[in-house]
């Protein structure tokens, strides 16, 4: 089965949340990112995105083109269609976000990556940090708030300056107890991580970094505090390697025991010197593939993991792999 | 021009003061009087006149009239090869029934066989488990492993695919592995499924020449119905460059024996803080797309929940049986703070709701409106009218609100609901019109054409037996008399469209608009409604007879 890298699969995140819960903050963050080469972003509208207008360089009806990807207008049954123009169009994006609407079930949009070229990347789904509970249990709208909240991968609590910080603790227990669990990253004015939105520098595994070092001891080392390495908005990135291939049953293991705070993670593992696995995971959510053609050195595993700064113990992290 | 008297063998007026004539003035397309020869006498006096005895042998009402169909839609459905379990009559053919799964398979392999090329795809409607048993993609393998077969379910959210299909169509097949809502199996699409599908099919359904194709034959259903004026409910449906291209085309030419007042979608691109942007946009359409026989008026379509056919109506407690959850159109508040825009400029709004959680909240803010802004005769509009409570209907009344309802729901999904999805009472008392009538609530029926078909003898046939088609008869208490159903398809439509004044009913100043019968409703009662055989029309004067099969 060839992997997402060799079909070029444009991996797509869907972004729900309730009206009023930061959406399209969070875009015009998105937008400025530097990591927003060749991005697509599907909206309901044009007019909640602050374009700069330099940046643009060509407009119609239903699409932005800008000198960094483009911003597509898709309204109820036109998603399928959009999509679809994105995939066939001669200058290829790399990465799309749908902007849901605000009552969707964001579940739901995501079943549109069926189509072809075009694969899952996460659902991401905003929070009100003010409102929600009022929300899900409004007589109109509070299982639609709740059916939101379950069909994240990763809740963004966004607004959370406006809330009391006494307030929070409760809230994130709420959001467990509505969520099955899924986790939750808080955050204010909308901004969130790159490596959240995007992945780590990408989100094809291909485009993995390769190992540092190659010479790597081909056995378990257990990870270290020292070489956490920060990213913008309070989260870290940790990164593991081994250069001795595992059993597909330990690569089940490690997947297994990763701690729910874990908010992203990618690995390459080599099962048995024979194929390569590929892994990711988003939130709760994680898939593990074959690679058709060896992605790293054979033998070789890497594995990447993102969550908030502080709140991964890697002493305790059972992973049979070096940290770097 | 001279005067032109009709005589027929009854005239029913609809016009309460006058209901029975069997003589109609008309000039340049207006009713210059009503009643009989002797009565036209002062008339007939001063002008040249002919006398038309075509109708002699005839019952003329009031052109029907129905506010709520998609020509559209139905130009996208209308090509495909119909296999029904009821029978379909549409213009260019009758569609006999086909009550088993063997018959079913049978009627499609010689569809199959009939078509001359190759390789065209082969869409059938009307596909249902009920009757036609379960359905398979290794069935309809069997009938083409390379003619790509495409069943769509009666209720359009579920369809069936072969394996040339499944190509054909170039979705991925290990991830339509993982879709929850794909039966791969057994090539079975079903709600995002299905849209998934649909999408992916959707150059073929809308390449233009099909789809103008499509148009003329919804053009010749609508006539067939006896209609002469229209209302579609979004004005356009994809509100392309194209989609109104083709609508010029075929709806907007002399020829055609039907008006269409288009009612825009006030939703598009809505967003709170951007609803003046709404309104411009629905006030300039009838400038950008206005014309002769497609015009516009100041009415909105606004919408709060889910498709009745889908099922995502959203439901006040204690909900649906298997404990799913309806959905919202748009968001409550974009809703409400849309129509508080309309209403504050003076639109009739129409409001599409299905659940009786959505009709609750279409009252909510319409008793905001009411407690900001009161109005009179401002004709809001409850588009649909799937379930509802009797308390609601008292507030529908004391509101000043009004009905538009698809009755056809207690026929098709009466029995349906009943047995899977909301139990008896509920589902018995669907479109419940009976109490609407006590509460002396305006009701218009309408076909939401393709969900019902384009007929009003048929709905109004609904509204006064209220038999599913199954046969049992599904809260009586509910029922129209004859005399309700035809003002619903006629005056209280025109009501609806805020076109009460020109069209509805037959009196002097109207435009000259019948519909002439073979035979007469208020003589065949309530039981035989749906059997009348409809000569044609008269349009703005002009006979239009329907086009003999």
């Amino acid at each position: 089965m060839p992997t997402a890298e060799e079909e070029n699969l444009i991996p797509v995140t869907v972004l729900g949340g309730y009206l009023g819960a930061g959406k399209s903050t969070l875009l015009n963050h998105a937008l400025q990112s530097t990591q927003a080469n060749k991005l697509a972003v599907i909206v309901n509208d044009f007019g909640t995105i602050n374009i700069d207008a330099a940046l643009i360089d060509s407009r119609n009806n239903d699409q932005i083109n800008l000198t960094n990807g483009c911003i597509c207008c898709s309204i109820g049954d036109s998603l399928a269609d959009t999509l679809t123009k994105l995939v066939t169009q001669a200058d290829r994006v790399k990465h799309i976000i749908i902007e849901a609407s605000g009552v969707a079930d964001p579940q739901q949009v995501a079943s549109y990556t069926a189509l072809p070229g075009l694969m899952l990347d996460a659902v991401l789904v905003l929070v009100d940090a003010e409102q929600v509970q009022e929300k899900s249990e409004d007589r109109f709208v509070g299982t639609t708030v709740l059916r939101q909240l379950k069909g994240a991968d990763l809740l963004v609590v966004n607004k959370i300056d406006l809330i009391k910080t006494s307030a929070i603790a409760p809230l994130e227990a709420w959001l467990a107890s509505v969520s099955e669990a899924t986790p939750v990253i808080t955050t204010s004015q909308g901004m969130i991580d790159d490596s959240l939105l995007f992945g780590d520098g990408s989100s094809a595994p291909g485009r993995f970094k390769t190992p540092h070092n190659s010479e790597l001891a081909p056995h378990i080392i257990r990870a270290t505090d020292e070489n956490r390495s920060p990213t913008d908005h309070n989260l870290e990135s940790l990164s593991f390697t081994a250069t001795a291939p595992f059993t597909l049953t330990e690569v089940q293991n490690i997947i297994a025991q990763l701690p729910s705070d874990i908010l992203r993670a990618k690995g390459i593992f080599s099962i048995e010197q024979h194929t390569q696995q590929v892994f990711q995971r988003v939130g709760r959510r994680y898939s593990l593939e074959p690679a058709q053609a060896d992605l790293l050195v054979p033998g070789h595993s890497q594995l990447v993991l993102i969550a908030v700064a502080g709140s991964i113990d890697t002493a305790a992290l059972p992973i049979p792999m070096q940290h770097i | 021009m001279s005067l032109t008297v009709f005589l027929a063998k009854n005239i029913h007026t609809m016009n309460p003061s006058l209901p029975t004539a069997d003589a109609v003035a008309v000039k340049d397309g207006q009713i210059m009087e009503v009643g009989t020869l002797e009565t036209l006498q002062p008339w007939l006096k001063n002008h040249r006149h002919t006398i038309n005895e075509q109708f002699i042998d005839k019952i003329l009402l009031p052109g029907f009239i129905d506010p709520h169909l998609h020509p559209s839609l139905a130009a996208i459905l209308l090509p495909m090869h119909f296999i029904t379990a009821l029978e379909w009559r549409l213009p260019d053919r009758i569609v006999a029934p086909v009550k088993s799964a063997q018959a079913y398979l049978q009627r499609l392999t010689e569809i199959e066989q009939s078509l001359p090329s190759k390789d065209e795809p082969l869409m059938t409607w009307g596909y249902h488990h009920l009757w036609h048993g379960p359905m398979h993609r290794d069935l309809l393998n069997k009938i083409s492993s390379t003619r790509p077969i495409v069943v769509w379910q009666r209720s359009y959210h579920e369809i069936f695919v072969n394996d040339a299909a499944l190509k054909w169509i170039g979705l991925d097949e290990k991830r339509l592995a993982e879709h929850k809502q794909v039966d791969l199996q057994a090539g079975r699409f079903f709600e995002s499924g299905k849209l998934l599908a649909s999408a992916a099919m959707s150059d073929y359904l809308t390449e233009p020449k099909r789809f103008k194709h499509g148009l003329e034959l919804a053009k010749a259903a609508i006539h067939a119905g006896g209609h002469t004026t229209i209302g579609d409910l979004t004005g356009s449906y994809f509100d392309t460059d194209e989609e109104w291209q083709a609508l010029h085309d075929v709806l907007d030419q002399d020829n055609v024996p039907f008006r269409t007042q288009m009612i825009p979608a006030g939703t598009r691109r809505a967003r709170l803080g951007a609803e003046e942007k709404a309104l411009a946009y629905v006030k300039d359409a009838a400038k950008r797309h206005g014309g002769n026989k497609l015009f516009f008026r100041d009415h909105v379509k606004l919408f709060t929940d889910g498709g009745f056919f889908a099922e995502l109506m959203q439901v006040q407690a204690p909900g649906f049986i298997d404990g799913h959850h309806g959905e919202w159109m748009i968001p409550p508040e974009i809703f409400e703070s849309l129509a508080r825009t309309f209403w504050h400029a003076g639109f009739k709004i129409h409001v599409h709701c299905t659940g009786d959680l959505g009709l609750e909240l279409a009252l909510e803010v319409l008793e905001k409106l009411q407690w900001e802004r009161p109005r009179f005769n401002h004709r809001f509009t409850i588009e649909h009218f799937g379930l509802s409570t009797p308390e609601q209907v008292r507030r529908i009344a004391d509101l000043g609100a009004i009905v538009s309802a698809n009755v056809y729901y207690v026929h098709e999904l009466g029995e349906v609901y009943w047995q899977n999805s909301l139990g008896h009472e509920r589902a018995s008392q669907m479109a419940r019109l009976g109490t609407l009538a006590r509460h002396n609530v305006t009701t218009a029926l309408h076909s939401d054409f393709t969900m019902a078909p384009a007929l009003p003898l048929y709905s109004a046939w609904v509204a006064c037996n209220r038999k599913s088609e199954q046969g049992n008869v599904l809260a009586p208490q509910e029922c129209l008399t004859v005399d309700q159903a035809m003002r619903a398809i006629t005056i209280d439509a025109a009501y609806v469209l805020g076109m009460e004044h020109e069209v509805g009913s037959i009196r002097a100043g109207k435009n000259a608009d019948f519909t002439v019968l073979e035979q007469d409703p208020f003589e065949v009662g309530a039981a035989g409604l749906k059997d009348i055989d409809i000569w044609g029309t008269v349009f703005e004067g002009s006979p239009a007879p329907i086009a003999k099969r």
